[in-house]
């Protein structure tokens, strides 16, 4: 059994009184341990599609299962990593990375030692008790992992994690952040990203699906075979091939 | 669906006086339909509501004359906002109503008679509604964004021509919703200086709020004419909301630019003082590129015959700007030295007057009752605008349904509902000191909760939607939910409504302490500033006025120096980055 099952999925919007659909009958399956990522065009209810998984967000029709069961509301074992960051101006870096261990009831000294590891995880150490305001916007989003990972969720769901960094920046941090999915103390093991760069789902996901314009239906389904670790692999040939497939998938009507 | 909601309003509180009012109740209804026929000015409403409207409309011109200037140079100049921004900040924390009895004895000694009561109530209003519209452009100036200043530089945009391309359709937006507010703020004092009364010495002026106050506080006491001219009153109120000011704030969209646009970055929200004032100052991109570009067009093809009388209007209008400092710091610095001169030579008359007057050294005391009750008026309205405000926010269905009923609340305008407070007050509680009290606090109150709850519905909505998705994700609920994410992100929200609503609750003490009522002949009051105030207004004691408007202003000062202002500084922090 598939770890998530999205069955069906369906979502509209009201816009101006007329109704927009924005997912359409989206159909596809994690496995557990698997690196997914979700391409699709800007539009294409990407987004959504994430916090239907979450159970932020009620699909129309269809439904998502994890562990078997339907989801209705907030997972206790899925977390997320959101594009803007959306932390807490007025916690610190370590009161940050607690927010979600707080919600789960455990004792004051051992959220505080699980936060400090994931800190330290993420390269954060000494900053434990800045403001976010007084971080760049790569040690934002280091915060924003270290929260999420920090739960020590099965799945990690990230929303355009990157998109919001200048490159360099980006690049750094995929790597930082394939370094952890490499290594053996990583707290998760699946993880779902949804991104609208398609180098960067090919260099990270072993798993692509392509969302088509809105309405957004599955238009593919490839499995990435490079190699692990990734880190230099963007010379492989076969990055170009599945960033190729992608591409005409996306563009070819 | 909105009238619907505007009569229901109207019919709880009709009904609500009704049954606080043992001899109406017993009466049959067609009697009120016969009380407000047989008041003899009735029949005179539709003048009342024509004096009303361009009394309002001479303030609010004058007021938009002043703001605009003053927000724009202060905007444009770093020099001119050094002293223009403090000097407004002290202007707009001080109780307008505060200065009513001092003015209208002021006026009325050059002009007798009603011109000098039109004056002083045009001056009064026009003093309320311009420190609002001073702001509003004072900011829509600063957030012009740094690449409209430099492409308008860049095509050679300057001068008269920047303001009238760029600066006045960029405040545009500003402008409107600091109208709003300014002219919302208006209704109040209107109320006030309608229908004016120290000691058994009555000042009026043809109007709706004279209808209405006179048929509760004057000789005849008439509940049901008074109920008619609310009624008249908020339709009035809303009517002008809708006809004019929600169509003007819907064009006003037109003006406002775009937020840069970052591919898949939703712009984050704004905070603002009112739901509606939830804006991004921008007006978009094209509009701009598109003037300046034919701006650039017109000059390049009229040079030189235009180009040089637009460099002499520019620095004629440095000029200008250089000369009205000037004059500004030259008129400050003589009015500071006479009142300083008035201070020194009034010191004897000052103590001659307390000796005359041993009440006055209760002032201290005053003061502090004052404050008190201010501060318990301030502490239930927040209580209750917490809970309704963020639920009223948080849930659509409650919002959809009772945001037109505070829209028609709000349009009340908390003097006129002063005399239906205080009859429903004293029917149960009797005119005994709690009693007083209790009327005295339940007036502050609408002064003062309207301010603190648009604020707080306005920061909950404002609260990025992903901080709010991440909450959830990571299992917040419940009261842990609205512990650790709702009160801290609309902190900087509660701040601001507070000080709002302690200016709103201060103008109302002066009203709320001293209540004159014709029935009966005496006034009801409970020891406070306003007490005094009115009490020497009504006795003509220009010095005691003038101490116990110094002493009120000056609580009000240092606390705004102290309190607001560390509250404020504190709030910064809990703010989220644009």
């Amino acid at each position: 059994m598939a770890l998530i099952e999205v069955d069906g999925v369906g979502k509209r919007y009201k816009e101006d009184n007329r109704w927009l659909d924005v997912l359409q009958n989206v159909n596809f399956k994690v496995e557990e341990g698997e690196f997914l990522a979700v391409v699709g065009p800007s539009g294409c209810g990407k987004s959504t599609l994430l916090r239907i998984i979450a159970g932020i967000e009620q699909p129309d029709s269809g439904g998502v299962e994890f562990k078997g069961k339907r989801v209705e509301g907030p997972q206790h074992d899925m977390t997320m990593v959101f594009q803007t960051f959306a932390l807490l101006p007025w916690r610190t870096v370590l009161e940050n990375v607690t927010l979600g261990l707080e919600a789960r009831g455990c004792s004051p000294e051992s959220c505080e030692r699980r936060a400090r590891k994931y800190i330290k995880m993420v390269g954060l150490a000494g900053f434990e008790d800045n403001y976010p305001r007084e971080l760049s916007g790569g040690m934002k989003q280091r915060v924003g992992l270290a929260r999420a990972m920090a739960v020590e969720p099965r799945v990690m769901l990230m929303d355009e994690p990157f998109s919001s960094l200048d490159a360099l920046t980006a690049e750094t941090l995929r790597n930082d952040v394939l370094d952890i999915w490499h290594s053996p103390r990583k707290p998760t093991n699946t993880v779902v990203m949804i991104t609208h760069q398609i180098e960067e789902a090919v260099y990270m996901a072993d798993r692509v699906i392509v969302l088509s314009h809105r309405p957004g239906r599955v238009i593919g389904d490839l499995a990435i075979p490079i190699p692990r670790p990734r880190k230099g692999h963007e010379r492989h040939p076969e990055f170009y091939k599945s960033c190729d497939k992608i591409r005409k998938l996306i563009y070819k009507k | 669906m909105r009238a619907c909601w505007l009569a229901a309003a109207v019919l709880v509180v009709l009904i609500f006086a009704a049954l606080s009012m043992p001899a109406i109740s017993s009466q049959p209804v067609q009697s009120a339909a016969a009380e407000i026929s047989a008041n003899p000015q009735t029949a005179q409403l539709p003048y009342f509501i024509g004096r009303t409207l361009l009394r309002m409309a001479m303030a609010y011109a004058l007021a938009v004359l002043i703001g605009v200037a003053w927000g724009i140079a202060a905007g444009l100049s770093e020099r001119a906002a050094k002293f223009m921004i403090p000097l407004l900040d002290i202007f707009q924390s001080v109780p307008v109503l505060g200065y009513l009895p001092a003015a209208l004895l002021f006026f009325i000694a050059i002009a007798p008679g009603e011109v000098g009561i039109e004056a002083a109530a045009i001056v009064l209003i026009l003093t309320s509604e311009v420190w609002a519209i001073a702001f509003g452009v004072y900011q829509g100036v600063r957030s012009i964004p740094r690449e409209y200043k430099e492409a308008a530089a860049a095509f050679g945009v300057r001068g008269w021509g920047y303001i009238s391309k760029v600066v006045l359709p960029a405040i545009f937006p500003n402008f409107i919703t600091s109208s709003i507010l300014a002219w919302g703020g208006g209704w109040y004092f209107l109320v006030a200086c309608e229908f004016m009364t120290f000691g058994n010495q009555v000042y009026a002026l043809p109007g709706i709020g004279y209808y209405l106050a006179s048929s509760v506080y004057g000789q005849a006491y008439n509940l049901a004419s008074a109920l008619f001219g609310l009624a008249v009153f908020i339709a009035l109120v809303y009517s002008i909301n809708r006809l004019i000011w929600r169509p003007l704030m819907s064009y006003a969209d037109v003006y406002k630019f775009e937020a840069l646009a970052v591919p898949g970055i939703a712009p984050p929200p704004r905070r603002a003082l009112l739901p509606g004032a939830l804006r991004f100052m921008t007006r978009e991109e094209e509009v701009l590129a598109l003037s300046v570009a034919k701006e650039r067009r017109y000059l390049t093809r009229h040079l030189p015959s235009l180009h040089l009388p637009r460099v002499k209007l520019t620095r004629m209008i440095a000029r200008l700007g250089k000369l009205a400092t000037a004059v500004a710091i030259a008129a400050s610095l003589i009015v500071t030295g006479l009142v300083i001169a008035w201070i020194v030579a009034s010191l004897p008359v000052v103590s001659a007057q307390l000796a005359a007057n041993p009440e006055a050294y209760s002032l201290p005391y005053f003061a502090l009752r004052s404050l008190a009750r201010i501060g318990i008026a301030f502490l239930l309205a927040l209580g209750w605008t917490l809970v309704v405000g963020i639920a009223v926010a948080r849930s659509k269905r409650l919002f959809d349904a009772l945001l037109p009923l505070f829209d028609v609340a709000q349009a009340v305008p908390a003097l006129a509902l002063f005399p239906f407070i205080i009859t429903i007050v004293i029917n149960f509680f009797g005119a005994s000191a709690p009693g007083l009290e209790l009327a005295s606090i339940l007036l502050l109150m609408t002064g003062a909760q309207w301010y603190l709850l648009f604020n707080i519905i306005g920061a909950v909505k404002a609260i990025p939607g992903d901080v709010m998705q991440a909450a959830q994700a990571f299992g917040l609920r419940g009261w842990a939910f609205t512990r650790k994410i709702i009160i801290p992100s609309i902190f900087p929200g509660i701040v601001i409504g507070s000080i709002q609503a302690f200016g709103g609750a201060w103008n109302a003490s002066i009203v709320s302490e001293y209540i004159y009522w014709g029935a009966i002949g005496q006034p009801y009051t409970v020891p406070g500033l306003g007490y005094f105030l009115d009490k020497s207004a009504a006795a003509g004691n220009t010095v005691l006025m003038v101490l116990t408007l110094v002493i009120m202003t000056s609580v009000i000062l240092i606390l705004n120096r102290t309190l607001w202002a560390w509250l404020f500084k504190r709030s910064e922090r809990y703010k989220f980055e644009a």
